[in-house]
């Protein structure tokens, strides 16, 4: 936020935006929409993230099924093909406090491997599930997955833009914010969803590759393009 | 003064640890340094990331730094820090080129900007325990 002018407000977008999903979604704990001035009003957790910008803890459980693909022609479930995965660790991999950059997570790195290895560009990108322990890694990881230029995410998520309909609609589930915090492996589970058509109320329509991050607590990045089958 | 009745967690010193803690009790800031290419690394801890050399050694520093990033938290995620809330948690550039955090003390959140001057402070938390802060210089 000091360098780059990133505001409260562009983190409340998402938390807005992400909230809408789950509300439309059928199958999250945190239903009730809010609005930008309710996420400007939820009490301050640790300047700059309020309430708001905090994930859940949840009980539950997510599942997925990895299979060969020569076998899913057995199996009754549309595929959904794996095209690149690869995960990246930030300098330094071992204490926040010495990263010269503490925006810049492994992912930054992670990225160019997996869109290389799926032979696609971030324009490609029809949906994506972003690891959101708090709005701002969802920004900061737009901004290392190539979305746009490191500085620009604050301004690239404004107007909507994460949501249905906007240009890179994500986290249609309601995510870590507003569905349930299963680690991540619901952004997965929600990703195969779309990607066979049963997104239901937030399908992104015709949805062919989609793209999910998981994140670890010291910036680890792990990021993987999926292909509908 | 320590505090008879300290409620806050309290770190336990160990093996890579108890020099840190030592100096600290005398009111000296050492940070551990790789013994083999000299890098300093902070929190103390087994290997060198530079050169994963296991050999290390302490260096006393001046406690002197500026602000690198900070947050302020309004939410006790222990009961022991409710009393203190809020309070501003700092990242510290120490001149000698390493980083550490510390409560900033004395500073109003408002006036907290990157490359404020700061230095050492020592708290004495029990008889055995004194923890750093920052304070502006």
């Amino acid at each position: 936020m000091e360098l780059y002018g990133t505001s409260s407000r562009q983190f409340g977008e998402i938390a807005v935006t992400t909230r809408r999903h789950a509300g439309l979604h059928g199958n999250a704990m945190m239903t009730t929409p809010i609005t930008l001035e309710d996420h400007q009003q939820s009490r301050m957790i640790a300047d700059p993230l309020r309430l708001l910008d905090c994930s859940l803890e949840s009980d539950g459980a997510a599942a997925v099924v990895v299979s060969a693909a020569e076998r899913v022609r057995d199996l009754k479930k549309r595929p959904v093909y794996i095209a690149g995965v690869a995960e990246g660790h930030p300098d330094s991999p071992s204490t926040i406090t010495q990263r010269p950059d503490l925006t810049t997570f492994g992912t930054a790195k992670a990225a160019p491997r997996a869109f290389a290895m799926a032979g696609a560009t971030p324009a490609d990108i029809d949906v994506a599930e972003i690891y959101d322990c708090f709005t701002f890694n969802v920004l900061c990881q737009i901004e290392d997955l190539g979305f746009c230029k490191k500085g620009e995410g604050g301004a690239f998520v404004e107007g909507g833009a994460l949501g249905l309909g906007g240009r890179l609609p994500v986290n249609t589930h309601g995510g870590l914010l507003s569905q349930a915090h299963m680690a991540g492996l619901n952004h997965i589970v929600e990703l195969v969803r779309q990607l066979r058509g049963e997104g239901g109320a937030t399908q992104v329509p015709d949805a062919e590759v989609g793209l999910v991050t998981g994140y670890g607590d010291l910036g680890d990045g792990a990021v993987a393009i999926m292909r509908r089958g | 003064m320590p505090d008879a009745a300290y409620a806050k967690p309290l770190p336990e010193p160990d093996r890579d640890t108890k020099p840190y803690w030592d100096a600290l009790r005398e009111g000296r800031l050492v940070i551990q340094q790789c013994a083999a290419c000299g890098k300093l690394r902070h929190y103390p801890r087994p290997v060198c990331d530079a050169c994963y050399s296991m050999d290390a050694t302490w260096r006393q520093v001046s406690g002197r730094g500026s602000i690198h990033s900070w947050t302020v938290a309004h939410h006790p995620f222990h009961p022991g820090f409710k009393t203190e809330l809020p309070y501003v948690l700092a990242t510290v550039d120490l001149v000698e080129g390493v980083r550490m955090i510390a409560q900033l003390r004395g500073v109003a959140p408002d006036a907290i900007r990157v490359g404020l001057p700061v230095e050492v402070a020592f708290e004495q938390a029990t008889n055995e325990l004194t923890l750093p802060v920052f304070r502006r210089v």
